[in-house]
């Protein structure tokens, strides 16, 4: 058995997929590829797959992994695959494995969200507490020409997978919640593995 | 992306708006003739009509000219564009259509017309071709341009039949045109001299196109892949085109004529390289009719030997089950789907008259092998409504599903109920059309006979009158089309966003009388769709009419002999 370990940036334009969307994207981005994946049984065959968690509507991942189950080892998968992709997935890494546990081994991500807005700090920092969170980086950029905003902000979050944590979507929320903003980009910075 | 981050993220469905799809090709503009290609509903719609992919990969392939496509946005995108002025952009280059020499429109459905305007409106163009002295070019094609007298004022020229060959003629004459005068009705006055082309105002009559040559037509093989789930998300194949059964309240069946088959090898080609091309993991055969395919064996053979070995799932839409053997539908698993099928009407006098050839003994065979193949779910396609129908019509179905539901009692059985519309280029372009109240007093004593563990489900009479409006409405229908459409009218095909009181509303404020539209017509009452010729001879509709009405059917002219349409000869 073969597993190959692949680590992509999903960006652009397709930041606003969705997880299912994104299945399917690589479904047919492995078939393009031609590099021999395993299939499952069935009317409706589909590639052995393994991903990591799912990453929000309109979040970039810059280190997001997909493990696939080979048939047999193929060389030169990474180009392979990078001729075949669209727009808003590239393919930085692969990694031969033995065992695939992509399930069990990432515990948590990284979370990048960058806005235009005159956010009262104050009550970030209180909803960020409130949420139960004690851990982030917040900057806030005063603009020289401005129109409508006068800071750009951005803020850094560890978020684990696990209770007790908000989901990257409640922060998108609070934040919305404090006062009108402009969303400039969010992102999953890095996966964390245990 | 070709939208700003946030108001993306802002939007319910953000995949619909961001193209980028595999096998896109983003072309220089310079010195090329720019064809938006439109859609009237959504993204997922419009991406699964096969016409609409056709037309965009003809004017792609072009050195001379460019497609680049705009959808309906969905509610919440409209209202979020008109508060931040932003006007509707393609999703290849992200430009205004204004940009643009020609807006081009495929118009397959008639509840679609709402999203003409919004999409008009969007690009910031007037709505009415009366008040739109420059260019874009605002044409249409697709089935509904067939009978296009309500949509007419909002459109500069239609294209009518298949769209192959007169896309090409278009863009050659727009070339010529260009390069020696600015004069737009000048334009008008070149492409109505192309054949099956209907320009308002200057034309008198259009005869449809045909092409004669699937084999030899263009077809799309790198399709764009879509990034986001649209409704039918798949290879597709078009294995023949038309249908010579008859059923006389079928549009499609009389509009496609003649029949024109694609040959197996050229599937076989079409077929490798389009699933190589994408990476689809599924493949759609498409017809109006599978079974009839001649070459049927051959096609079941390459699937059972070629695309299921390569982990391809495969359908074939409108297949009747006695004509292929119980392995292939395991094979391709449409068991576990469960099988469609649509005897239409509940009784054989009706049947009879609405020429669907399917008797009471071939709906029990197909229910045998049904159940005695294990297929667990069924499901039933009627029609109420239609011409001569009485009571005992409707309780008919009823019976005929009780005693289905009597003798296979393990098998699931649904039943959906259509109201029957009469469409323009039929024999039943002359019958009436039901009222609302006699709609609901059928469903009514249908749900009072029929075994209640069968489930039922029926279209809402309300959309099927609209539509019937529509269909065959004149060009002073055109008017509430712009009145609904302001009182916001939108989706109008979407249960959840259609709104019967705001049309009916329109009809009112614009004296549009709905009788008028639905009652039964004669053959000397002008038809507004008479000066479109699809090549079948209105004696011959209308003779079918009259033979239908004494109960009287055809069998298939493919194995029985010509009656004589007109279409061969056309």
């Amino acid at each position: 058995m073969v597993f190959v370990r692949i680590e992509y940036r999903k960006f652009g334009p397709l930041v606003f997929i969705s997880h299912l969307d994104l299945i399917r994207c690589w479904e047919r981005i492995v078939r393009r590829a031609d590099i021999g994946v395993s299939f499952t049984e069935g009317f409706h065959p589909r590639p052995r797959f393994s991903f990591s968690p799912p990453l929000p509507v309109g979040f970039e991942g810059e280190r997001e992994l997909l493990d696939i189950k080979l048939e047999k080892p193929c060389l030169d998968i990474k180009n392979r695959i990078n001729r075949v992709v669209p727009q808003g997935i590239y393919v930085n890494n692969i990694f031969f494995i033995q065992q695939s546990d992509l399930g069990e081994s990432v515990i948590g991500g990284l979370y990048s969200f960058q806005w235009l807005g005159d956010t009262d700090r104050v009550e970030l920092e209180k909803g960020l507490e409130d949420l139960g969170l004690k851990d982030w980086l917040y900057n806030s950029e005063q603009l020289t020409q401005t129109s409508i905003f006068h800071f750009k902000n951005s803020l850094t979050i560890p978020l684990l997978f696990e209770k007790g944590y908000p989901s990257p979507k409640k922060i998108v929320e609070l934040v919305d919640g404090i006062g009108e903003v402009v969303w400039l980009k969010l992102s999953r910075v890095q996966l964390l593995e245990r | 992306m070709n939208y700003p981050f946030d108001l993306l993220y802002r939007v319910r469905k953000p995949a619909s708006y961001i193209g980028s799809e595999y096998n896109l090709i983003r072309k220089n503009p310079e010195g090329k003739v720019k064809v938006a290609l439109a859609f009237p509903d959504t993204y997922e719609v419009g991406m699964s009509n096969l016409g609409f992919s056709i037309i965009y990969h003809i004017i792609n392939s072009r050195e001379d000219a460019l497609a680049e496509r705009i959808f309906a946005p969905w509610i919440d995108m409209e209202e979020l564009l008109r508060r931040r002025k932003v006007p509707l952009l393609t999703l290849e280059s992200g430009k205004s259509v204004n940009e643009f020499d020609i807006l081009a429109f495929s118009i397959s459905y008639e509840l679609n017309y709402s999203g003409i305007l919004t999409i008009l409106d969007l690009c910031g163009l007037p709505l009415l071709s009366s008040e739109r002295k420059e260019l874009p070019l605002v044409i249409a094609g697709g089935e509904c341009t067939s009978h296009p007298a309500p949509i007419i004022p909002f459109i500069d020229c239609f294209a009518v039949g298949d769209g192959e060959e007169v896309i090409n003629e278009i863009i050659d004459t727009f070339k010529d045109w260009r390069l020696n005068s600015r004069d737009k009705y000048e334009l008008l006055v070149a492409l109505s001299k192309i054949e099956g082309i209907y320009v308002p105002g200057i034309s008198k009559t259009v005869r449809k196109r045909f092409i004669r040559n699937l084999d030899k037509a263009p077809y799309p093989t790198k399709p764009l892949v879509p990034n986001t789930e649209i409704i039918h998300d798949r290879a597709v194949v078009e294995i023949m085109r038309g249908c010579t059964r008859g059923c006389r309240f079928c549009e499609a069946g009389f509009l496609y004529r003649p029949v024109r088959e694609r040959s197996l090898e050229m599937i076989k080609k079409l077929s490798s390289e389009i699933l190589m091309s994408t990476g689809y993991g599924e493949i759609g055969f498409l017809s109006l009719s599978a079974s009839d395919y001649s070459n049927l064996e051959g096609l079941v053979r390459y699937i059972k030997e070629e695309l299921i070995p390569s982990h391809i799932a495969v359908s074939i839409p409108s297949l009747r089950i006695d004509t292929v053997s119980r392995e292939f539908y395991e094979a391709i698993g449409e068991i576990k789907r469960g099988l469609t099928f649509a005897p239409e009407a509940g009784t054989q006098r009706l049947r009879d008259v609405i020429n669907k050839n399917i008797t009471e003994e071939d709906i029990f065979k197909t229910m045998d092998i049904v159940s005695r193949e294990g297929w667990e779910a069924v499901k039933l396609y009627f029609m109420i409504g239609l011409p001569t129908e009485q009571d005992e019509d409707v309780i008919g179905i009823a019976k005929l599903l009780n005693s289905i539901r009597e003798k296979y009692r393990k098998l699931n059985l649904n039943v959906s109920i259509s109201l029957f519309v009469p469409k323009p280029h039929t024999p039943f372009q002359w019958a009436r059309q039901i009222t609302l109240e006699e709609a609901r007093e059928k469903i009514r004593l249908l749900k009072s006979k029929i075994n209640r563990r069968i489930n039922l489900s029926w279209h809402d009479p309300q959309v099927s009158l609209l539509e019937g409006i529509l269909t065959r409405g004149d060009i002073d229908v055109s008017k509430a089309i712009i009145t609904a459409w302001r009182k916001g009218a939108r989706f109008d095909a979407w249960t959840d966003r259609f709104s019967w009181d705001v049309w009916e509303e329109s009809f009112r404020e614009n004296n549009i009388d709905i009788d008028f539209y639905t009652r039964e017509k004669t053959l000397l009452d002008p038809l507004p769709w008479d000066f479109v010729n699809t090549g079948i001879s209105k004696e011959f509709l209308w003779n079918e009419y009259q033979l239908s009405l004494s109960g009287f059917k055809r069998e298939d002219c493919r194995k029985a002999g010509c009656y004589n349409c007109g279409v061969c000869s056309y």
